[in-house]
């Protein structure tokens, strides 16, 4: 389940009023978001969880899903 | 053996009849020692370097499975890195960074000699050794949980319709189609036979003819007009599109009759509107492995550094590709050019848009214009590409800043012009019938029609002229 906070998130670094974005969505399926824009995103991320994340924990996140339960382990 | 050459069609003839013959359980084996015996045919020498670094990224990978936490994994992982790029640095790049080393130091006053290794480039070093990687961090990354065996994974790394110029195939990809039983289809075989065809017509008909224009060209830029000059820069643009995309959808075509479905190299690049479209449009199989085994832990690692952690990470990562096509400054340079490219229009995003809202208004001139100056910018970069050394490539700059006036001829218009429009004719039908095999969207009698004239004409040049090596399999 993505979180109202994730999406708000990914929807303001991309510029977008309203996509719907759900557990087995991947980047390519979202407009704008490409391999420059995703950093943007996981910075943003890591700004509003005040969160670090590592660089393989990102690489294994396959869709918007795995990103929320990557930031849900965050917080035990 | 070459793609475009009988011995490899009798080849293909004689693997697909034995294939389908075998029992299932046996066809992986057979496919084994049909992509050595491909390969040793190149070169029987290098065989043991493939044999090699395929078990020891096998169990190099077997062991970043038994690790459960990521620093053992990783460390694994570098290990992997390290030897597979060894093999590949010193094949390809050894005498070359000894000679770069030794004339720098030669500034200095110091002079160093050293015997350069007498080393000859192994067949497709450079793409099965991207290719056995994918696996490595396909297990890393936990994106592969199924235990291969090594007799799959050997013949994953050695794939021949692969392995000579790519598709650099993806382990999560091609390990379970390896896996799966293959059984005959008359609808692959159809459509094998079609990307074949349009792939040799690309090469042939369209890459190597205008190669020979090229050749003549570069070979002495001196002896030539500015205008000539051009007309041989835009031909090599659409040589090495037409041989590389041709000898991909051959590739395609091949892995297609025996069952497997690989990825698509090329979609129609000069149609891009920016630089950042055409690298998702031309050579798709590398820029991908760059940006998500180079590109991203670069940018992930620099992401404190804003927008200059994603240009250094731009300008690192296309150095490297082009570092990757060979050891010369001059595909450095290509490199850096795109890397370059990328980074300015990163940097001018905002600005860019905000000259278009207000000066182009139609959508049509704004998608024409983009495609225009893609196409500038990436066909400058060839130059580069092209030029064997920077000797070369200034006085082609030379010609072109110093125009040297010649006679704008019917000849030169209708050379530049059938080429090109043969090129983006078969980029519109691609388009259009979205799919490289187009010629199943036919009708029976038209589509027969169109395949016996192509091999007709593929034939008489195969006949008449000298084989012209596919580009791309010297890198």
């Amino acid at each position: 389940m993505i979180s109202e906070k994730l999406k708000s998130v990914i929807l303001k670094e991309l510029k977008l009023d309203e996509f719907d974005i759900r557990d087995d969505t991947t980047a390519d399926q979202v407009p704008g978001w490409d391999s420059l824009s995703h950093l943007s995103i996981i910075i943003a991320i890591e700004r509003n969880y005040g969160i670090r994340f590592k660089g393989y924990e990102i690489l294994k996140c396959k869709n918007v899903g795995d990103l929320q339960r990557l930031i849900d382990s965050k917080f035990p | 053996m070459v793609f475009n050459s009988f011995i490899f069609l009798i080849f293909l003839a004689i693997v697909l009849i034995a294939y389908y013959r075998l029992p299932r359980r046996y066809r992986n084996l057979f496919l084994l020692l049909c992509n050595y015996l491909f390969y040793i045919y190149f070169d029987v020498r290098f065989a043991s370097l493939l044999l090699a670094i395929t078990v020891i990224d096998y169990f190099l990978a077997e062991k970043i499975q038994a690790f459960s936490s990521y620093k053992g994994k990783k460390r694994i992982l570098i290990i992997g890195l390290i030897t597979n790029l060894l093999a590949l640095g010193i094949f390809k790049y050894f005498n070359f960074f000894m000679d770069s080393f030794v004339s720098m130091i030669s500034i200095f006053g110091f002079h160093l000699s050293y015997k350069a290794l007498e080393l000859i480039l192994p067949l497709g070093i450079s793409f099965y050794i991207f290719q056995s990687l994918t696996y490595l961090f396909a297990i890393y990354l936990e994106q592969i949980e199924e235990k291969y065996t090594l007799l799959e994974f050997a013949v994953f790394v050695s794939f021949f319709p692969t392995i000579s110029a790519g598709p650099i195939e993806r382990a999560s990809n091609l390990l379970p189609q390896i896996r799966q039983p293959r059984s005959f289809s008359s609808s692959h075989i159809r459509e094998g036979f079609i990307l074949i065809t349009a792939g040799m017509f690309r090469k042939v008909i369209i890459g190597d003819t205008a190669g020979k224009i090229v050749d003549h060209v570069f070979a002495q830029p001196q002896y030539f007009a500015s205008l000539e000059i051009i007309m041989g820069i835009l031909l090599f643009a659409v040589q090495i599109y037409n041989d590389f995309a041709g000898y991909s959808s051959i590739a395609k075509g091949v892995a297609k009759l025996l069952g497997f479905e690989i990825m698509d190299n090329f979609r129609q690049p000069y149609l891009s509107r920016s630089i950042l479209e055409f690298w998702r449009r031309w050579h798709i199989s590398l820029s991908n492995w760059l940006k998500d085994y180079v590109f991203k832990p670069l940018q992930f690692k620099f992401r404190d550094y804003d927008h200059w952690g994603n240009i250094i990470s731009l300008l690192l990562t296309f150095t490297l590709c082009g570092l990757w096509h060979g050891a010369r400054w001059t595909f450095i340079i290509w490199g850096f050019l795109h890397g370059f490219y990328m980074s300015f229009s990163l940097l001018t995003a905002n600005l860019r848009r905000t000259i278009r809202q207000k000066l182009v208004r139609s959508e049509s001139l704004k998608k024409y214009s983009q495609i225009s100056i893609t196409f500038f910018l990436v066909t400058f970069s060839w130059i580069f590409f092209k030029a064997e050394s920077f000797g070369n490539a200034s006085v082609i700059f030379e010609r072109l800043f110093h125009w040297t006036s010649s006679e704008l001829t019917l000849r030169i218009v209708i050379i530049m012009a059938s080429y090109s429009l043969a090129s983006i004719f078969i980029d519109f039908i691609e388009i259009k019938f979205q799919s490289q095999a187009f010629l199943l969207c036919f009708s029976k009698p038209v589509r027969t029609a169109i395949i016996l004239t192509c091999w007709t004409t593929i034939f008489l040049y195969l006949f008449t002229y000298e084989k012209s090596p596919f580009l791309y399999t010297r890198f």
